[in-house]
């Protein structure tokens, strides 16, 4: 089973799929990991994120955008091992 | 696009993983309570702490010379009040017989009476043999303070002055003996806290 599928009843398994998240998000640039983690984990709008950061939207766009595709990168690789 | 639509389910499925509320140890609670029990010092040991631990104190410049001033002021009142020749305003006599320390088994006691319109006084008593040529007192600067120093052997005596050679006066800051050998009152000091 991959690990991205790890559920509660494998608590081993699920402490890896966490560690393999939070290894990647440390891989990632400090301006793709901050945008990411405040739009998808903390649902925050781009308005919201813009206000917050300082950075334009379209630069957070980016930022949001290349960090999922280096996260779908890092993690498919862990997922299809 | 169904390789995408696979890629954003992982996404979510970080995302989700990273709302997750992280689980403690169920005993994690209880060591951390028992941690800060342990460092908690009791009420005692506070209070020990806030008397005997040095900290700063910050006083401003004006409260500091108030301080300084009223301790001046407590040494100059202290220092006042424990000469027994000070004069007194009101007019007429007013002595007292105080007891210094001495040599041991005596004590220097300074009779001091206050008798303005006086031009000689002594005391007499059963110290020197009631003759009231063998003390006389000297009369200070100003006030009618009249004052000697006696030195007296530990035990209670009966004394009293003789103003202008003539007048018997009673210490009137002295307590009265209860016996009068002389027709006249006469007044009485213990020295060296008892009595013969």
């Amino acid at each position: 089973m991959a690990l991205g599928e790890a559920s509660a009843e494998h608590p081993a398994e699920r402490r890896e799929w966490r560690e393999e998240i939070h290894r990647a998000l440390e891989r990632l640039e400090a301006d793709q990991r901050e945008a990411f983690l405040l739009k998808h984990v903390e649902d925050l709008s781009y308005e919201e994120m813009s206000a917050l950061t300082g950075a334009g939207i379209s630069a957070l766009k980016m930022r949001v955008k290349r960090a999922c595709e280096r996260l779908r990168v890092m993690l498919g690789e862990v997922q299809h091992a | 696009m169904h390789d995408d639509d696979q890629h954003d389910e992982l996404i979510a499925r970080v995302a989700d993983e990273l709302r997750a509320p992280v689980a403690l140890d169920p005993a994690f609670d209880a060591r951390v309570m028992a941690e800060v029990r342990r460092a908690a010092p009791s009420r005692w040991q506070r209070a020990l702490r806030w008397w005997t631990e040095p900290r700063p104190l910050r006083v401003s410049p004006l409260t500091g010379l108030a301080c300084a001033a009223g301790v001046a002021a407590l040494l100059v009142v202290g220092t006042v009040s424990l000469r027994p020749a000070s004069p007194s305003p009101m007019k007429g006599a007013v002595a007292t017989g105080v007891a210094v320390p001495a040599e041991p088994g005596s004590e220097m006691v300074q009779f001091v009476l206050v008798a303005p319109q006086a031009s000689s006084v002594a005391v007499v008593g059963d110290f020197n043999d009631w003759d009231p040529r063998r003390t006389p007192l000297r009369a200070e600067a100003a006030g009618g303070v009249w004052s000697v120093n006696v030195s007296l052997r530990s035990g209670q005596h009966q004394y009293a002055f003789v103003v202008d050679g003539k007048e018997w006066r009673p210490d009137p800051a002295a307590p009265r003996a209860v016996t009068d050998d002389f027709g006249s009152p006469n007044s009485v000091i213990v020295v060296g806290g008892k009595s013969t």
